[in-house]
């Protein structure tokens, strides 16, 4: 019986698609490429700018922090008087690791992070948007 | 492993021409495909398009160990219905709950063979192609899977979004649609066979 129904439908013209087809195939991708990389860059933008002020004033908040510590102080002796620094130096440095704001520098060094990821992005996404819209204008 | 595998991955690597060349290796059959289901050709390129640059977008999450036609299809297939619903048309009877076809239907055996002086008639491809406008869509996607792109019972079940035995059971009684259709160009067999 199937072999019947191949028959009939092998008796059924092929309908190929247009040359035109393709090319309008081709272009819908490109469009939706630069849709795609145009929100890449505006999100990027955002977290950019988000990420930079946030740093700033956790930069603020972590020398403020380092100074009410005492690591600041620490961190200039080594400066100041190497000498005796590296006399005893094991105490130094637990001392030194001891009067580090641990929280604040986890924060800034993950807004660090986030600010130049979204730096490597907003490059990336920016050199590929330009080229795709210069190739395709 | 599926021809396409090794352009599949280039693809997915941001190759461009592999892209390319995926679209152009498969175009005439989604197109096929979708003036047969639609009944339109200006409807059949404006879904083309869209399957296309749904399946680039989604190409990332297709498993290259899978055969790319019957994902195309099925994405074409969910093309085709979303065109259709944006354009309001009532054509998609059988987007209805299942259970809706005729008793008759349902308890339909496999169809009888066509009547041979069919095969004789000059405009059979015309009387084909009526039959299947006649048909719903999901009819129509079934019988071309199966005859036109030659595709098998797992490969259409993957383009249907349902299970083996269900499009077989879709396709039979879509062949006994057709066959209904068919037999009045058949003027001198009995109708009752």
């Amino acid at each position: 019986m199937g072999r019947e129904y191949e028959w009939l439908f092998g008796a059924l013209p092929q309908n190929s698609a247009p040359a035109y087809l393709c090319e309008r195939v081709f272009g819908a991708m490109t469009r939706e490429r630069i849709r795609i990389l145009r929100m890449r860059l505006v999100f990027s933008s955002c977290t950019g700018v988000l990420s930079l002020g946030g740093f700033i004033v956790a930069g603020k908040a972590l020398v403020a922090a380092m100074s009410a510590s005492g690591f600041l102080t620490y961190a200039s002796l080594a400066l100041t008087d190497s000498s005796a620094v590296l006399g005893s130096s094991h105490s130094f440095l637990l001392s030194l690791l001891e009067s580090l704001p641990g929280p604040e520098v986890v924060f800034s060094l993950a807004l660090l992070a986030v600010f130049i990821q979204s730096l490597r992005v907003l490059v990336v996404s920016g050199i590929a948007w330009a080229w795709r819209t210069e190739r395709f204008a | 492993m599926d021809p396409d595998a090794p352009l599949i991955a280039r693809a997915k690597a941001g190759d461009d021409a592999a892209v390319e060349l995926l679209v152009k290796r498969h175009i005439d059959a989604v197109y096929n495909f979708l003036v047969r289901y639609l009944g339109n050709a200006a409807l059949a390129e404006d879904a083309t398009q869209e399957t296309f640059v749904k399946a680039w977008r989604n190409l990332k999450r297709f498993d290259e160990s899978r055969a790319l036609k019957p994902w195309l299809f099925e994405i074409a297939r969910n093309a085709a219905r979303d065109l259709m619903r944006k354009k309001r048309a009532t054509l998609f009877t059988d987007l209805s709950t299942p259970g809706t076809d005729t008793a008759f239907e349902d308890t339909l055996a496999d169809p009888a063979p066509l009547p041979p002086e069919l095969f004789a008639d000059r405009e059979l491809a015309e009387h084909v192609a009526h039959a299947l406008t006649d048909l719903p869509p999901r009819d129509r996607a079934i019988l071309v899977l199966r005859y036109t792109e030659d595709l098998a019972w797992d490969d259409i079940a993957i383009a249907m979004e349902a299970p083996v035995n269900t499009v077989k059971s879709w396709h039979r009684r879509a062949l006994g649609k057709l066959r209904a259709s068919l037999l009045p160009f058949a003027p001198n067999h009995d109708h009752g066979a």
